[in-house]
């Protein structure tokens, strides 16, 4: 299993992410010869507060996720209970190694469009995806470890 | 010394304020588009709850319940190969629902009063 560690950030634990279309999304696009819009590499902070992942409502206008619907969910450093659109999504960790075979891949998810852009990073990950994960965070070593 | 205490006081829920949701630029918009698969699904979450499919994920169209996964990435590949790139509605059966929609059902109101 994969273990990525790194120091923590002043937003908290900061991972490097590539979010974009999901698959099925990608083969319609694809059958109907219709320009599938690159991955964005940015990045999110690991929040075991929220329920749900969330992208910042700029990058999904510019990915054009589609819709997938709605959701009330808590997202407890976001406004407590927060609803707003759903959207198909795919999203990468990305580990430092550089290896693909290291990266956590979520081939297809629904996030939350948030407004996260003047918080430092576009994106969290909630506990949809933490729950594959053992995630530790030791703040006596400044650092946090991510396992899947 | 007496012994008699007072016991406290009931919580009045009438003049509790409803809890806050936090209502994101276009939610409004996204209640409004899913209005009709929103009262389907809660209208079949008892019965979805009682036959065991919580946690589990619904594609729900109009008024109806198409069909329920065990992955939400098998319901949107289902979904999206029913609906191409139009609006779709994917919901995780999520037990407390019925308490998290009367809270937004008391937030809306609340909001229509003030």
């Amino acid at each position: 299993m994969p273990i990525l560690t790194a120091a923590l950030a002043p937003q908290g634990a900061l991972v490097q992410v590539l979010i974009g279309l999901d698959a099925p999304s990608i083969m319609i696009l694809r059958t109907a010869l219709r320009p599938v819009p690159s991955p964005i590499n940015t990045e999110a902070l690991l929040d075991t507060g929220a329920e749900v992942t969330g992208v910042d409502a700029s990058l999904i206008q510019r990915l054009d996720l589609p819709i997938a619907g709605t959701v009330l969910a808590n997202l407890p450093a976001h406004g407590g209970f927060t609803t707003a659109f759903l959207h198909d999504a795919s999203l990468t960790i990305l580990h430092p190694s550089g290896n693909p075979r290291d990266n956590l891949v979520v081939r297809h998810l629904n996030v939350l469009a948030l407004p996260l852009a003047a918080l430092g990073y576009q994106a969290v990950i909630g506990r949809d995806i933490l729950a594959r994960c053992d995630f530790l965070y030791s703040g006596p070593r400044d650092r946090f470890r991510l396992r899947y | 010394m007496s012994t008699e205490t007072t016991p406290p006081a009931a919580p009045d829920k009438a003049a509790t304020p409803p809890v806050h949701i936090n209502v994101l630029p276009g939610a409004l918009e996204a209640l409004k588009l899913f209005e009709r698969e929103v009262a389907a699904y809660r209208r079949e979450l008892p019965r979805l709850l009682d036959e065991g499919n919580a946690w589990r994920h619904a594609i729900v169209k109009g008024d109806e319940v198409l069909s329920i996964w065990d992955t939400q990435g098998d319901a949107i590949q289902a979904a999206r190969e029913k609906f191409g790139l139009d609006p779709i509605f994917v919901k995780t059966i999520d037990p407390r629902d019925p308490e998290r929609y009367a809270l937004l059902d008391a937030w809306l109101a609340a909001q229509c009063q003030s």
